[in-house]
């Protein structure tokens, strides 16, 4: 009864319900949007980052993070990395070894940073994806697959050979002679100026440390228990090793996460201000034009708690679809542009790679952005709707119905 | 033996330094089936002295007492209640419920005393055919005419077998073939029904038709009349 009396005086004063369905739907779209473009964002640049390259936890020998040098590796223990993998959280653990050279093709020559990934796993879409000519090296063939700003600057394209040269592990000199594989885009150009990949085991053998890592780069199921999960691993690994979260590792992209969402709370918050007047308009509006009408309800026997329920069903009714509406028109634009992400230009563009991030605005598309945006209109609706409450439980219907 | 009594009744609005009785000491009591007008010119207290009897309004002091139950001692829920079991009200501006039907709205007090759809349903047909409006019964109120609108009203009031009816000028809006058939509609159910009628009125239709009828002036009254049927 009580909701079918909400639902037909929801409807009775259609304009006025579709002007306030219309502004909480336009402002639960705006929200959404924004949480989602911030949200994308957040997600690119912890993908580019942390994801992609650092993990969300490092395992390296105690000290390295502080000098970081072939020396300060350290020989994998696999019961130890079985140890780790028992951990509910662990999505994978990747072994890690980079190290500087210098390489050289005619007469140009520039440091470079050399990454390898573990040719016994699958090879990480990140980089798979980049490439843009050739193919992946395979190991044990002296291959390499470079940076494409880095392949430009010395003149090489895929099929050239050319010399690495730099220092081995505890002093040993490393040079070879590599042939380049393919060339990769990283969307990073100052990662593309140095950047080049090599198997792990070809690059152990040019360092001549084999089976020596720097770190063991650990990827999380859910990144929110992070503290937690490096506990659990602190206590596998022992004093030895030292543990690092991301936010350790690279504490400047925290604070430029936590700045943005601050701004994004700001904005969210006078959003909010707005949304929260507008129903409060209404429901006051309907409330004081409805005293009547109300009087009558309690004068033949509604009883007063039916009456504000009545009136919560009525708000939540509107509220709810509110929400819907604004998730309906936000949904395919956070869809659209998760799949295909605004390119920045120009400078815009310069600062982001400069930063290290792709210049890219990426929609999320995580359903938790709605479902918090629905919650906190529910929240405000519920705090609103106490003003009727309030005025029902004052109501004496012969006040109520005097004209 | 009366059914409905007050005893030395007051209703006292504060206006500013002012005091004014609305109802000033009234004692009264009505019997089973009395079809009763209360009259007087406006502010003289009909509408206060019904609302007080009803329980629509707390009185200052004296009591309010129907089947020996002492109504200004109830509260809240239990006010509710026993005006929900015991009295129907006809308002003089309808006061039906706009989203309902007609048919939802006789039905709907007996909805909120709980009672089974099939009980409700042949129980609006009823009264509705009774009050003449089996036709319109899915008409909302904004589609109705002012005489239809306040037979749908009686027939609300009717609903939940009350003993009393109290009825505030309820043809203060109508037309004369209107507040005619309306004074037919109940005056059948009081002689049929044995329902007690109490009206507030001005209108000599009304007051033509009752066999007692109470003149208030300034919150007391001045005359009550019982006619020779």
């Amino acid at each position: 009864m009580i909701l079918r009396l909400a639902r037909k005086n929801i409807w009775r004063n259609r304009r006025r319900t579709t002007i306030t369905i219309m502004a909480i739907g336009f402002a639960v779209m705006s929200a959404v949007m924004m949480r989602s473009v911030n949200a994308g964002m957040e997600e690119k640049m912890l993908e580019s980052i942390v994801k992609n390259n650092m993990g969300y936890i490092q395992i390296h020998l105690n000290g390295f993070w502080d000098e970081q040098t072939l020396d300060n590796g350290f020989y994998t223990d696999n019961e130890m990395i079985s140890e780790i993998e028992e951990i509910p959280n662990i999505l994978s653990i990747d072994k890690k070894l980079e190290a500087g050279t210098l390489s050289s093709f005619g007469n140009f020559t520039r440091g470079t940073f050399i990454m390898s990934y573990d040719q016994t796993k699958e090879i990480p879409k990140k980089i798979t994806n980049n490439i843009i000519e050739g193919s992946f090296p395979e190991s044990g063939n002296s291959e390499i697959l470079m940076g494409n700003e880095l392949a430009d600057y010395l003149g090489v394209n895929v099929g050239d050979t050319l010399v690495f040269f730099g220092q081995g592990y505890q002093g040993a000199t490393a040079a070879g002679l590599y042939s380049v594989s393919g060339l990769i885009d990283m969307h990073m150009p100052e990662l593309n100026r140095v950047i080049a990949y090599m198997c792990m085991e070809d690059l152990q053998y040019y360092l001549s440390a084999p089976d020596l890592v720097t770190a063991l780069v650990i990827d999380l199921k859910d990144p929110e228990i992070l503290e937690e999960t490096k506990n659990e691993i602190s206590q596998i690994v022992g004093e030895e090793y030292e543990v690092m979260t991301w936010k350790q590792m690279s504490p400047e992209l925290e604070q430029l996460m936590l700045t943005s969402q601050s701004k994004n709370w700001i904005m969210h918050f006078i959003l909010y201000m707005v949304i929260t007047f507008v129903m409060f308009g209404t429901i006051l509006m309907a409330t004081q034009e409805r005293r009547y009408e109300l009087g009558v309800l309690l004068a033949i026997g509604m009883k007063k708690w039916k009456t504000m329920l009545m009136i919560v069903t009525e708000t939540i009714i509107i509220s709810l679809i509110g929400v819907l509406v604004g998730i309906g028109l936000a949904a395919p634009v956070a869809y659209y542009f998760h799949y295909n992400p605004i390119v920045l230009k120009g400078e815009q563009a310069d600062m982001m790679s400069d930063m290290g991030f792709e210049p890219v605005i990426p929609f999320s598309i995580d359903p938790g952005i709605a479902l918090d945006h629905a919650m906190i209109v529910l929240v405000i609706s519920l705090v609103l709707v106490i003003y009727p409450i309030m005025i029902v439980k004052k109501l004496k219907p012969v006040e109520a119905m005097k004209l | 033996m009366s059914v409905i009594k007050t005893e030395n009744l007051r209703k006292t609005y504060h206006q500013g330094d002012y005091e004014i009785h609305a109802v000033d000491d009234v004692s009264v009591e009505f019997e089973q089936g009395e079809f009763t007008a209360v009259v007087g010119p406006s502010g003289s207290g009909k509408t206060t002295l019904l609302n007080a009897i009803g329980g629509l309004d707390e009185p200052t002091s004296g009591k309010v007492i129907i089947n020996n139950t002492d109504i200004t001692q109830l509260k809240g829920n239990q006010l509710i209640d026993f005006r929900m079991n015991n009295i129907g009200f006809v308002f003089q501006a309808y006061n039906l419920i706009p989203v309902l039907t007609a048919k939802e709205n006789v039905g709907f007090v007996m909805l909120l005393q709980g009672r089974p759809e099939s009980e409700r349903e042949s129980r609006v047909e009823e009264l509705l055919a009774a009050v003449g409006l089996g036709e319109i019964m899915n008409k909302r109120p904004n589609q109705m005419s002012g005489g239809q609108q306040q037979r749908v009203a009686v027939a609300r009031a009717l609903a939940p077998k009350p003993q009393f009816i109290l009825a505030d000028e309820p043809t203060a809006n109508l037309d004369s073939v209107s507040t005619s058939n309306l004074l037919d509609i109940m005056a059948r159910l009081n002689k049929e029904e044995g329902i007690t009628f109490i009206f507030s009125t001005h209108d000599q239709r009304v007051i033509d038709r009752a066999s007692r009828v109470i003149t208030m002036e300034d919150g007391k009254i001045i005359s009550d009349e019982r006619k020779v049927q």
